[in-house]
């Protein structure tokens, strides 16, 4: 087991240079030129614009910049934006805590909701409950984000504001201020981020549970005259669900990586409104830094739900061989 | 469709928040401001905080504020020289010089400064602290006060007129030698050639004294030391409460030491969102007080909030405003190409387009046509100058054939250069089809802006596109980037000696309505050559709360805070 952990660690270094060797390549065929692209339609002085392509390390060749780069990462620098001249490091210290709450917040959504209407759906299979359940997940699937997004605000932030007198409403946007707690303004965001996945999650775990359901060893645990709910949470969920984490895991990667439409609607000061940004403003010095520090969330996430199947189901051995 | 497991149990989850939430008292709470009668009459009240959308600046530092959403907060917390007002751009007030002389040929100017100005840690501002704020502007080898880093200002652009400025660009000095401290209180500047609008440049929130005590050492905050770009010090009617929560919010309070006429608002709250289209919802949710208006809003807006009376004034029930701006969208016709060298043909393009139906088909009025390069917010606009720039085709016809080219006959398909992004492809859609109607074909060269405005340096282009926004409301931030034959702006390669001798001679006189009429004499003399079509004046498209009085959004994009007040001072 802490073998394959540690494997698994090493093969970050060929991921990592990978992935920012590929970055850095992409920048040198790209034709804009950033430090061209911050004056805008007005010209620079031609010494300014010198100072700072040679501040930016642009008068080098790209291995020389990527060696350099690598060099400050490993003092912890991760280098300076290009359109606000701030340290990329305090840029993703302030954005990316916001990053994580409103993804494990949609996280927990996704897991309690969607594996809870899964199985609702599986268990009163063909009832009324089952075809609603079936609905209503095709229809949220079919959502478009941002709009959920905007009725959301309007139904919470608009609507029941002006029903109730400014007495009940909650937040639209931003992560603090407006005299709420700041858990409070999780609360849309999440749910509107949650809510194509919620709808996965329980069309997967339903399908799931149908199939384990049909297997001979849960025929065999009901012949031995366990209790329909012993069979149920005792051996059909835990085997139903290694296809639901691998879900939710690679969602919860996902998550990590920025919410842009999310972000965009409710104002959330996250990293993927500023990974987007700065990928249009050419501010690659920002790409580069979240992009670094998203791999490892996103590594580290796989490598815990890789994990996590050891404990859901025994038959999957870790170590060598062809077991794996 | 509504009855939806799913969908009713996330309504029903957030139902049950909202309940717990106003159950367990957690309502918002409102904060309540000290002072202000009940009065509801149009007697100014003290008191409140404004709540105000801007975008994430890229700095507040006053020597990189380069875009508009830094700005407002940076002219919030300082003074420059002059202060230019905000309705009447022929007026300029005294700020942080309380009079000011120049000499004969408008080259030497000479700022007696007010000696009640101090910097917010009651340190008086001196001509030295002018000294070395307008150097770390000119020095390509500034330090940014959170990298320890050079980061070069990219508007130093605004020095190049005074004396000395060139040799600090070029590092062979790292003090303009055009600058100097008289005594603690004149402040003296000698300018390379004769600029009679120079009062106007040193109003820009860019040149603001900043105290070089706290740029290099920091300031403290709650016990921490923060980079002064994070949390400025400055000599205007506010303060910052807190350091920059960089994507939520800038924070300032009312500067009770302030010189001048003290801000009636006990603070404002710079909200930052990442689309106007959030803040315009927030607005509506009643979280907002002045906000820019949403894409396809505009007419509803208008109904709703009310008009403002002049465009720039925010009163309750006059809350929208739709003013023109300092800034022209315009057709650069590029007069070194083969083709467009032909000042006929630069004529019938300019007379072919019909600038309405733009105005009226993608921007749903936020935009005005143009009849000048200049637009009607800067002292001197004269309405219909630029006599080509109009919708008329039987006239673009008839200068089309006297261009050798009847019908189009003989001449080749012409590029036509725009940026992808934005509303640039409608627009140049219609242009398109303008230009096909009297028989100038086009292809499109569209490219990201990026690139573009590498194409645009390089001088291939034939007819392109640029906005122009000015930095100073007067005629000669538009005439002399755009037309000069020697500025770097001219991106049509317009090239006249008797407009470039023109300029200068505006430049040199001292008396405002004789340099206007001067100016107006240039523009006359440009726009015969048509070396740009002027298409549209951007307008604004802004929104104020129904409790906000006194807001005055100039053309120029800025908003005096300290006039403004709330009903009720914001209870």
């Amino acid at each position: 087991m802490f073998q394959y952990i540690y494997r698994r660690i090493l093969q970050f270094i060929p991921v990592f240079f990978g992935v920012t060797l590929i970055l850095f390549f992409v920048t040198t065929i790209l034709p804009g030129d950033p430090i061209r692209l911050r004056a805008g339609e007005k010209s620079m002085s031609p010494a300014v614009y010198e100072q700072l392509r040679h501040d930016y390390g642009f008068d080098r060749p790209w291995y020389a910049q990527y060696g350099h780069y690598l060099d400050s990462l490993a003092h912890g620098d991760f280098g300076t934006s290009i359109t606000t001249g701030r340290p990329v490091r305090d840029i993703i210290v302030d954005t990316y805590p916001y990053t994580m709450k409103l993804a494990f917040a949609a996280i927990i959504i996704e897991v309690i909701v969607g594996v809870g209407v899964g199985v609702i759906a599986a268990v009163k299979r063909y009832t009324i409950w089952d075809v609603m359940a079936t609905l209503s997940t095709s229809v949220l699937v079919a959502l478009p984000v941002f709009w959920l997004g905007i009725m959301l605000q309007y139904i919470f932030g608009i609507w029941l504001k002006n029903l109730t007198g400014s007495q009940l409403y909650l937040p639209v946007s931003g992560a603090s201020g407006g005299g709420f707690p700041s858990w409070v303004h999780l609360i849309l965001p999440a749910i509107t981020l949650a809510s194509v996945s919620t709808a996965y999650a329980a069309r997967i775990m339903r399908s799931q549970l149908l199939e384990v359901n049909g297997q001979d060893y849960i025929r065999t645990a009901h012949a031995k005259g366990l209790t329909p709910s012993a069979v149920l949470w005792k051996h059909a969920l835990k085997n139903a669900l290694i296809p639901v984490v691998t879900f939710v895991g690679l969602d919860l990667g996902a998550m990590l990586s920025g919410a842009v439409l999310t972000e965009t609607v409710f104002n959330w000061p996250g990293i993927g409104f500023t990974i987007a940004r700065a990928a249009l403003s050419l501010d690659y010095p920002v790409v580069f830094g979240c992009t670094v520090i998203i791999l490892f969330a996103v590594m580290l996430i796989n490598l815990l739900v890789d994990v996590s199947y050891a404990f859901l189901d025994p038959r999957i051995r870790f170590g060598g061989g062809a077991g794996e | 469709m509504h009855s939806s497991i799913k969908k009713s149990t996330v309504f029903l989850l957030a139902l049950v928040v909202v309940t717990a939430l106003a159950a367990a008292g957690c309502k918002p709470t409102t904060t309540t401001t000290s002072s202000g009668s009940t009065s509801t009459s149009t007697e100014p009240v003290k008191g409140g905080t404004l709540s105000y959308y801007i975008g994430e600046p890229a700095y507040i530092d006053p020597y990189n504020t380069q875009e508009s959403e830094g700005t407002q907060v940076e002219q919030a917390v300082f003074d420059s020289l002059t202060e230019i007002d905000p309705l009447h751009p022929d007026v300029i007030l005294p700020a942080a010089a309380e009079t000011w002389t120049v000499n004969a040929n408008a080259t030497v100017w000479t700022f007696k400064l007010n000696p009640a100005d101090k910097f917010q840690d009651g340190t008086p501002v001196t001509a030295k602290d002018f000294v070395y704020s307008w150097n770390r502007v000119a020095n390509p080898k500034t330090i940014n006060t959170a990298t320890k880093k050079s980061d070069p200002s990219i508007i130093s652009y605004h020095l190049a007129p005074v004396m000395g400025f060139d040799a600090v660009q070029a590092g062979k000095a790292t003090e303009m030698s055009g600058i100097k401290a008289v005594d603690d209180l004149t402040f003296q500047v000698t300018l390379t050639r004769p600029f009679a609008d120079f009062n106007y440049v040193v109003a820009h929130p860019a040149l603001a004294p900043v105290p070089q005590k706290y740029v290099e050492a920091g300031v403290v905050y709650q016990g921490k030391t923060v980079a002064f770009g994070e949390m400025p010090v400055g000599n205007g009617p506010f303060k910052m409460s807190k350091p920059w929560s960089h994507n939520q919010s800038i924070d300032v309070v009312a500067n009770g030491d302030y010189y001048g006429t003290k801000a009636m608002l006990d603070g404002v709250s710079f909200k930052i969102y990442k689309t106007p289209e959030t803040a315009f919802t927030d607005f509506q949710a009643g979280n907002l007080d002045f906000t820019q208006i949403a894409e396809g809003q505009v007419k509803a807006s208008l109904a709703k909030y009310g008009e403002s009376a002049d465009g720039y004034t925010v009163e309750p029930g006059k809350q929208a405003l739709l003013g023109a701006e300092n800034a022209t969208y315009y057709l650069i016709l590029n007069c070194k190409d083969k083709y467009l060298s032909n000042a006929k043909l630069r004529k019938a393009i300019s007379l072919a387009v019909n600038r309405q139906t733009i105005c009226d088909v993608v921007f749903e009025g936020t935009r005005q046509p143009a009849d000048n390069i200049v637009p009607p917010g800067i002292a001197g606009y004269q309405a219909g100058a630029w006599t080509d720039s109009k919708y008329d085709i039987a006239a673009a016809k008839t200068a089309l054939a006297d261009a050798g080219y009847p019908g189009g006959k003989g001449l080749p398909t012409l590029k036509l250069s725009f940026n992808s992004d934005g509303a640039h492809q409608k627009i140049m859609t219609l242009v398109q089809a303008d230009l096909k109607a009297i028989g100038i074909n086009t292809t499109f060269d569209s490219a990201d802006f990026a690139t573009y405005l590498k194409q645009l340096d390089a001088g291939k282009h034939q007819i392109a596109r640029l906005g122009w926004i000015a930095d100073y409301p007067i005629m000669d931030n538009f005439i002399f980037p755009l037309f000069d034959s020697k500025s770097t702006d001219n991106k049509s390669a317009y090239n006249n000696a008797a407009v470039d001798a023109g300029i200068l001679d505006a430049r040199t006189a001292v008396d405002g309505a004789a340099r206007i009429a001067k100016y107006q004499a240039v523009n006359t003399k440009i726009q015969a050559d048509d070396p740009v079509a002027p298409l549209m004046f951007y307008r604004h498209h802004h929104v104020g709360s129904d409790r906000v009085h006194a807001l005055v959004y100039s053309a120029q994009g800025l908003t005096d805070f300290a006039s403004v007040w709330l009903t009720n001072g914001g209870k």
